[in-house]
């Protein structure tokens, strides 16, 4: 699966927060997207998967050539994407066993037969895998669940659906050093077959353990630099201020 | 068993003199009914002056127009077979007054068990209860006159004056029954009364499960008043629910009184998804300490359907915990109104108590009315309520779109899930039907 997104441009009421972003992503790689915060990171996955809130002023997203701007979210769902929520909502009165056989349901449809026992076996193993009590399968989708159980259940969720391209979308933040190892040791997992993601983050330490094919530096509502893992390190070294001294541009005056 | 009534026609106010006259019932049921139609002359039609009645209007009522009659001793008594519903502790089916199938687990029946329709049980033509009938006899006669006593409003004293038919389930002492007893309402007919009376008497330590079903023929116009009352002695346990689907053309007024003596334990729900017109209201008094009641309330009106609830939890003892929670789901044009209040007297120290409401508006015109209120008589207790009214929320429809969900299926889901926590807790038998209620309700409003 080839993602290329060309020129987008957003805005949320009347605040433009995407000014001009080109990205293209295959499937079989990952990639990072850092920038401070504010730089319009949450903002790209919220658009690419369609949320009502925000308005496309501008550009293009290619997913194998066909622009998905138009599709409704479920539409960009049913092509193999899938978003890592970085606020995961709560979904009262539907446990996550029912939630996550009707998904697999909608994602396999016509692919392959969903058979009850198979599909226990697999999301039992997956929460095996995951460190997530078996007794979450009868709770309601993420009432009550901590900012760690709620990432897991979207790694999880990933697991179930086996997309071709994620974004994970600030799921290291809040999380301790453990839990990140299990969302991370999840997301390699994935990496075993064709797949690809962009994990947005603040931080460096979720690219210790997923070593990311490229890193993008978003700021104020564009990708300002790319590269390679020398970026992280650099950003490390010397924070975001490097990128704002030398990327930033004077906000526009508005009379 | 002969036909004892020929089923005569009365006018549902000037005839109800008449209509006591013409039953043929012991002295004892027809003092209870002369002492509400005593009451019942002095009092006028509940108005919107008065709190309850503000929402609900009722003065567009002629009560007049509508006619009833008595039940009819009917051959077709336990003609039910008990083995066909191995789940069924017992079933009663009326159609109209008129009892058309009875059933009780002759194992129960050995052991005292009393459950037959109203009629039966008053003019006591039934089989020998082992002595109990006199026992069961006064308790009834105790809970209806506690209940003309209480009856602060006209359609409460006129259902006791006029009842039409009902059903006494009487369990004695520790016996705890596992299979539920089931009561059906077929209701039909044009300007029809029909005003059916439960009894639920549970002696010490037994426990029960009860379901209620009232529904009726498409056509039709159908005014319900029924009431409810139910005694839970010491330690013993009721959880009864009733599902309302008359048509839409129907009106339903109904009254439930638990009381609950020490240790006892209610679980109350109700589903109301008929009539054109529904005032409900379910009162539990919390008689003997470390009692404990769980009220619940699903509601889901649509087109121009009125729909009024109110719950009342009075804590008249110690150490006892209440929960109420209803949630409506408020489509078209229709109101849903729920009030309740949480009442504690001097005695109810160490009170548990809190209500909960919450409304969904699913299109603008849609309209709720959340009323809850606390009336606190004594220090040390813990009471609450918390109201909500609000939309389907949209980032939920969004993120189960971005798992695939279309935006129609998601919110069917959504909605299904806002009532799932009660759906989840009444009877199995019950679940699968009302959430079928629920989807045949559902349409699509497109948030996204």
């Amino acid at each position: 699966m080839e993602i290329k997104i060309e020129g987008l441009e957003a805005k949320i009421g009347d605040t433009p927060i995407l000014r001009g972003v080109d990205l293209t992503m295959n499937s079989g790689e990952v990639h990072a997207l850092m920038g401070p915060n504010g730089s319009g990171k949450s903002t790209l996955s919220n658009v690419v998967f369609g949320h009502p809130s925000y308005e496309v002023t501008g550009g293009r997203v290619l997913v194998d050539g066909e622009d998905i701007l138009e599709m409704e979210p479920h539409e960009r769902a049913r092509l193999g994407l899938f978003l890592a929520f970085q606020y995961p909502v709560e979904i009262s009165g539907v446990t996550v066993g029912r939630f996550l056989r009707r998904a697999v349901e909608i994602r396999f449809e016509g692919q392959k037969e969903v058979r009850t026992k198979g599909f226990l076996k697999d999301l039992r193993e997956a929460m095996d895998f995951m460190e997530i009590d078996q007794q979450f399968i009868n709770r309601y989708l993420n009432e009550g669940f901590s900012g760690g159980e709620k990432k897991r259940m979207e790694i999880l969720q990933m697991l179930m659906l086996q997309p071709q391209f994620s974004i994970l979308d600030e799921t290291d933040s809040g999380l301790d050093i453990d839990a990140l190892a299990v969302v991370a040791r999840g997301v390699n997992k994935m990496r075993e077959h064709d797949f690809g993601a962009l994990i947005i983050t603040h931080y460096q330490r979720i690219l210790d353990h997923i070593k990311p094919d490229f890193v993008h530096i978003m700021y104020q509502g564009r990708i300002v630099t790319s590269g390679g893992g020398e970026i992280v390190t650099e950003l490390e070294k010397r924070g975001y201020d490097w990128v704002r001294a030398q990327y930033g541009q004077e906000e526009e005056v508005h009379e | 068993m002969k036909n004892n009534t020929v089923g005569e026609v009365f006018t549902g106010v000037d005839g109800l003199g008449d209509y006591i006259g013409s039953l043929p019932e012991p002295d004892w049921m027809r003092e209870t009914r002369l002492a509400a139609l005593e009451r019942f002359s002095t009092m006028d039609w509940p108005d919107t002056a008065v709190e309850e009645w503000r929402r609900s209007d009722i003065s567009s009522y002629d009560f007049n127009a509508y006619n009833m009659r008595g039940a009819q001793q009917s051959a077709a008594a336990d003609s039910a077979d008990p083995q066909a519903e191995p789940d069924v502790a017992g079933r009663i089916s009326f159609e109209g007054p008129d009892a058309v199938a009875t059933s009780l687990d002759p194992d129960l029946a050995s052991q005292g068990v009393i459950f037959e329709p109203l009629s039966e049980f008053v003019l006591q033509n039934s089989a020998n209860h082992g002595g109990n009938m006199s026992k069961a006899t006064r308790a009834v006669r105790d809970l209806i006159m506690d209940s003309v006593h209480k009856a602060d409003n006209k359609l409460k004293l006129w259902h006791y004056a006029g009842w039409t038919h009902g059903v006494v389930l009487y369990v004695p002492r520790f016996m705890e029954i596992k299979n539920c007893f089931v009561l059906d309402f077929q209701e039909s007919g044009d300007s029809v009364i029909s005003a059916p009376q439960v009894f639920v008497v549970l002696e010490e330590g037994a426990r029960v499960e009860v379901i209620q079903r009232v529904h009726g023929a498409d056509e039709g116009v159908v005014l319900l008043n029924e009431s409810v009352d139910i005694h839970i002695g010491d330690g013993a346990a009721c959880k009864y629910v009733a599902l309302h689907n008359l048509n839409i053309d129907s009106s339903s007024f109904g009254t439930t009184l638990a009381r609950i003596s020490r240790d006892g334990h209610l679980h109350h729900g109700i589903a109301a998804f008929g009539s054109m017109f529904t005032k409900f209201r379910v009162d539990a008094e919390l008689n003997g300490p470390g009692s404990d009641v769980l009220l619940d309330g699903i509601y889901y009106p649509a087109e121009d359907q009125h729909v009024d609830l109110r719950t009342v939890q009075t804590h008249f003892a110690p150490k006892c915990a209440s929960h109420a929670l209803y949630r409506g789901a408020i489509r078209d044009e229709a109101h849903g109104v729920y009030q309740g209040l949480i009442y504690v007297g001097d005695e109810g120290s160490e009170t548990d108590a809190y209500l909960t409401n919450n409304n969904l508006l699913l299109n603008d015109g849609a309209q709720a009315d959340s009323i809850p209120c606390l009336q606190i008589h004594t220090n040390d207790v813990k009471c609450s309520h918390g109201s909500t009214t609000g939309k389907l929320n949209r980032n939920e429809v969004f993120y189960l779109a971005s798992r695939g969900f279309s935006p129609e299926e998601a919110e069917e889901i959504l909605l299904q899930g806002f009532f799932e926590p009660i759906v989840a807790r009444l009877p199995g038998a019950l679940q699968e039907e009302i959430r079928d209620l629920i989807a045949a309700r559902f349409v699509p409003v497109d948030i996204l």
